[in-house]
Order: C-alpha cells, then sequence, then structure tokens
C-alpha cells in the first residue's frame, strides 16, 4: 500500500497465501494497493479513497445523545415525587 | 472467514463440547429437582441471592457479541470503540434502582408484560409484545448462528452441528432446571470468562508493550487513535441508549427483578455493571496488538482468536473456544427462559387459561422453551447470514420503549396516550432514519421522538395512575 | 488530537487488574452467601 500513485512511499501490508486482508483505522485520504503473486506477476493498483464521516454531525448527533441519557439518568434518579 | 484450517482440531472442539454439554445438563437437571411450580421454574423461588444475583446480572450481558465484537470493534473504531461499547454496562447499573422498584411495585409479578398490561392496558401491551418479541427471537437466532459460526471457525466443527449441539444443550438444561439452571450456571460461565480474558490479556501484554501498540498504531492505523473519530463519536449515544432499551424492556432483566431476594435487586444490578465494564476493553485491546505481531486479519470479526492463537497457540485456542462457548450459552439459557416465561405467562396464562395451576404453567413453560428452541434452529438451519443485522432493527423498538418504562415506574402522570404514542411514533421514526440515514443514528432518534411525545403526555395529563393496581394477586 | 500511549497503558491495566478483581469479589460473595444460607 503506499499513499502516491507511483508506490515511491509503498509499504509491504501482506505476504502470505490468505484471500482477504482487512485495513482499518486510516486517516482521510487516497491510498493506493497493489497486489503481486510470487514470480513476479502484478495486478492493476486499486485505489482506496478514505472519507471520513462529517464530524459536525457526528458532535451533533453526540450532544442529542448526551442530553437523551442525561434527562434519562434524571428521571431514573429523581424517582418517584407524589407518593 | 476462516482461511485454510480451522484452529483447533474437530476432535478437540468435540471433546470440549462434550464436556461442558455434560457439566451444564447435569447441573440443570440437578438444580431442576427443587422446582415444583411455575414460579420456581421461572422466578427460582424470588429468593436468589447477591452473589448468584450479582453473576447473573453480568453473564447474561456478555454475549458472544461482547467477547468477540469487542476486538472487532477496536480494531474498526479504535480507542473510542472500546470505551463506547463499555458503555453498555450503564444498562444494569440504571435499572439496578429500577429493580428495587419493580420489586415494590409488583411483589406478584411475573414478567415486564404484566407492567405493561397493568400500568398501560391492552393496546400498550400487544405493542409490548410484539416488540419484545421480534426483539428476543432476533438476539436468540443470531447467538445461535453466531454459536455455530464460531465453532466452525475455531475448530471446523461443521456449522448445523455446531449450532444444533449449542441449541440442544441449552434448551435441555433450561427445559429441566428454568431459572435456577440458568442463574447456576451463569455464576460459573462468568467465572470462566473473566478468568480467561484475564489470563488472555497478560499473555498477550507479555508479549508486547503498549508502547509498541500505541507506536504501531501511529504508524499503521493513526485512525483508531484519534479522539475525533466521526464514527466512533456517532455510535457512542446510539450504542449507548440501545443498551438501555434493551435492558429496559426486556423480560430477561425484569424475571430478575422478580426472581432476586429482596433487597438484593439494586445491589445485584449494581454489582453486574461493575463486573461488565471493563470487558470491553480487556477483550478488545488484543485486536490493537495485531499490527505488532504481524497477524494478518482476513475478516474483521475473527481478529479476537487469530491474535490469541497466535500467542498462547493452542492453548490460547482452547481458552479462546472455552470462553466463547460460555457467553453464548449464558446468554442463551437467559434469552430462553425469560421468552418462554414471558410467552406462558402473558399469551397463555393472561389470555387463553387463567385459570391454569401452577404445575401446568410449569409444564407449558418447558414445551415453550422447546419450541422457541426448535424455532430458532429451523431459522438458524439456512444460515441466511443477513439475519444477524435484523437485530439492528430492533435498536429503534427498544429505543421507543425506554420513556415508556421509565415515566410508567416513577410518575402517576404518565398515560396510555403517551405509551402507545412514544413507542409507536419513536419506533416508526427511529425505522425510517435506520434506512435514510444509518444505523448510527436510528436508536437515538427513536428514544428522542419518544422522549418528546411521553413527557408532553404526561404533562399535559390530568390522570393520576394508583400504584395499587400493580399489585396482582398472584 | 490523539489518545495517548499513558492513556491506553491506564485503560488497558486498569481493566484487567478490574476484571481480576471481579472474579474474586464474585468468589467472596459467594463464600459469604453459602454461608449465611440465602443463595437462592
Amino acid at each position: 500500500m503506499a499513499e502516491t500513485a507511483d508506490f515511491a512511499d509503498a509499504t509491504e501490508l501482506y505476504n502470505g497465501t490468505n484471500s482477504s486482508f482487512f485495513v482499518s483505522g486510516l486517516q482521510d485520504g487516497d491510498y493506493f494497493l497493489r497486489l503481486r503473486t510470487a514470480d513476479g506477476a502484478q495486478a492493476d493498483p486499486l485505489v482506496l479513497e478514505v472519507r471520513h464521516q462529517s464530524l459536525t454531525q457526528a458532535l451533533w448527533l453526540a450532544l442529542l445523545g448526551a442530553i437523551v441519557t442525561i434527562a434519562v439518568v434524571a428521571a431514573i434518579l429523581r424517582g418517584a415525587r407524589d407518593e | 472467514m476462516n482461511e485454510g484450517s480451522a484452529i483447533l482440531a474437530p476432535m478437540t472442539g468435540w471433546i470440549l463440547l462434550a464436556l461442558f454439554s455434560v457439566l451444564w445438563i447435569g447441573l440443570g437437571i440437578y438444580w431442576g429437582r427443587r422446582n415444583k411450580t411455575f414460579e420456581d421454574h421461572a422466578l427460582a423461588g424470588r429468593t436468589v441471592g447477591l452473589a448468584l444475583g450479582s453473576a447473573t446480572a453480568a453473564a447474561t450481558w456478555i454475549t458472544s457479541n461482547t467477547t468477540m465484537l469487542a476486538p472487532q470493534f477496536a480494531l474498526q473504531l479504535g480507542i473510542w470503540g472500546m470505551l463506547a461499547y463499555a458503555t453498555a454496562s450503564f444498562g444494569l447499573f440504571l435499572f439496578a434502582p429500577m429493580a428495587g422498584r419493580i420489586r415494590k411495585l409488583m411483589p406478584n409479578g411475573y414478567t415486564s408484560g404484566d407492567f405493561f398490561r397493568l400500568r398501560y392496558g391492552k393496546g400498550a401491551w400487544s405493542i409490548f409484545l410484539l416488540f419484545t418479541l421480534f426483539y428476543s427471537l432476533t438476539w436468540l437466532v443470531s447467538m445461535a448462528m453466531a454459536g455455530g459460526i464460531l465453532l466452525n471457525a475455531l475448530s471446523g466443527i461443521p456449522y448445523v452441528w455446531g449450532m444444533s449441539v449449542i441449541l440442544a444443550v441449552c434448551v435441555i438444561y433450561t427445559m429441566r432446571g428454568g431459572l435456577a439452571a440458568v442463574i447456576g450456571t451463569d455464576f460459573i460461565q462468568t467465572l470462566i470468562i473473566i478468568v480467561g480474558i484475564v489470563i488472555v490479556g497478560f499473555a498477550v501484554l507479555s508479549n508486547v508493550t503498549i508502547d509498541e501498540i500505541h507506536t504501531n498504531l501511529a504508524a499503521e492505523r493513526p485512525a483508531l487513535l484519534s479522539v475525533l473519530f466521526p464514527a466512533a463519536i456517532m455510535a457512542i449515544f446510539n450504542n449507548l441508549l440501545f443498551g438501555l432499551g434493551e435492558v429496559f424492556h426486556n423480560n430477561v432483566w425484569w424475571s430478575r427483578a422478580f426472581a432476586y431476594r429482596e433487597g438484593v435487586g439494586g445491589k445485584a444490578f449494581f454489582i453486574g455493571g461493575l463486573i461488565w465494564f471493563p470487558i470491553p476493553v480487556a477483550a478488545g485491546f488484543i485486536a490493537l496488538v495485531s499490527g505488532v505481531l504481524n497477524v494478518p486479519v482476513p475478516a474483521a470479526d475473527m481478529v479476537g482468536p487469530l491474535v490469541v492463537v497466535s500467542v498462547l497457540g493452542e492453548i490460547g485456542a482452547i481458552a479462546i473456544f472455552i470462553i466463547v462457548f460460555c457467553s453464548l450459552a449464558s446468554s442463551i439459557d437467559s434469552l430462553l427462559a425469560a421468552t418462554s416465561d414471558l410467552v406462558t405467562e402473558d399469551i397463555y396464562r393472561r389470555m387463553i387459561a387463567p385459570a391454569a395451576t401452577p404445575t401446568r404453567l410449569k409444564k407449558v413453560a418447558q414445551i415453550i422453551t422447546l419450541g422457541l428452541g426448535l424455532f430458532t434452529w429451523a431459522v438458524c438451519i439456512p444460515r441466511i447470514g443477513t439475519l444477524a443485522s435484523v437485530l439492528f432493527f430492533a435498536g429503534p423498538l427498544v429505543g421507543a420503549m425506554i420513556w415508556p418504562i421509565i415515566t410508567g415506574l416513577y410518575w402517576r402522570s404518565a398515560n396510555r396516550a403517551g405509551a402507545v404514542g412514544g413507542m409507536l411514533l419513536g419506533a416508526g421514526v427511529g425505522l425510517v432514519c435506520y434506512f435514510a440515514i444509518g444505523w448510527y443514528v436510528a436508536s437515538l432518534i427513536a428514544t428522542a421522538v419518544s422522549m418528546v411525545w411521553v413527557l408532553a403526555c404526561a404533562w399535559l395529563s390530568r390522570s393520576r395512575f394508583d400504584w395499587d393496581e400493580l399489585r396482582e394477586s398472584p | 488530537m490523539t489518545f495517548s500511549a499513558g492513556f491506553l497503558t491506564a485503560i488497558v491495566y486498569g481493566s484487567l487488574a478490574w476484571c481480576a478483581l471481579a472474579a474474586l469479589a464474585l468468589a467472596v460473595l459467594l463464600v459469604k452467601d453459602l454461608a449465611s444460607g440465602e443463595t437462592w
């Protein structure tokens, strides 16, 4: 995998006989992957576009979530009043 | 998912399976001897103590999802993923005061269905039954499928055999022993799971330091260390509320509130929460080691076992096998017991045969347990992969029930319109959002919409509920 | 903004230690219940 199309900064992800590989935790950006067999035959490069979800949307949802959760906790801890 | 040969030899898997099956079934038969009536069978005589009570609260909530999904979450969503998962323990913490309240208001209660029927009437009760059965059955099916898949991935035991054996064992000891067998085996399973996770965790740490893990992540998977990881942040409260909805509504937890000795409920659930809280991190972090140890991960859901095996070899594989089997059994048995008790009490006794004797009810519960097992088995046989994800549809359904339940337990002003509207509107809007926006907002939106409706109805309400109406004679 | 190695160390060792304590606590609770006859 590399971050430039010419594979100048390529690092080896995996060397073996598995038929799939799980990639995660990449930052926003384009990544280039290529596959090579033991005797040198090479597949066309694959471009992996990583675009994270909107942080703003995530934070707004977190705010809503916090409000609802605090309300739930408050209602339970407050308990029954008119006994 | 499993590349080439499985991790354990099938014979080893079969032997382990056989040993534990004999143990659980033997205990189920032995403990089942004390059950004479439906109350004994469904609620273990209403005298469960603190030790067993705490363990079962934790064990039931530790599913194979916890032990297998925690590493997967860590690998997909990083540090936040593990921390967000830990918030599922809040369901247990917050149910603690509710358990005491439930026991006080309904000394002769059997199920959460009884609560909905008495508190809000037949309309709300029907909606509740629909929602809870959908959730419970999909949870049961997803657990049974996971069992078959995991046993196959770990030891090569064919999916249908693995799934069938796990289900059969759980059905047998739950049928024979009732809630007492479920709770008793839960204690043993909890200890095995926790001790297993500790041993595996320290074994992994003896091969690699945290600094090495951190450096490797920073280089290869930097987003996993990010505090502002959008997908992870969105998941936090959505999953928290999904968890609250699950615990607050389901008979798995209400039956325990009714089964615990007086005064034990609150403490037991709180301790259960304390036991559960560290597990997502303790079990999950091992996934983050995969880069440092150069363990190739073909698919995210196998990262846990793959890392453990690379560190501990066959011993590790056996440990994972046992931990996963215990976490599956401890949840499947609870689901079988609680759902059959719900159907027996709410449908058979309350709708069909109100005059049934306690002994008859116990028999019916046992038959329904068997029926549930067969139903689950039939649904799981074709191994429809997408079935497991059907469980997520339940997110909006259970989220919408949070506010009707809380206000129903504590506020006289909470009323039918609020409950029915809250459940239907919340679930409806939540499901729309599930498909229109994504799974990561569905539970949150459902809870929020339901909350607004329930609060509005309670505020505008003229009626005041009489708590004595919940004290039904046995 | 990232989680530090120190933070990761704290939560990982902390959670493992907490689990070990939990197992011990459960064993102690069971012994207490068995002794007072209040197991179930």
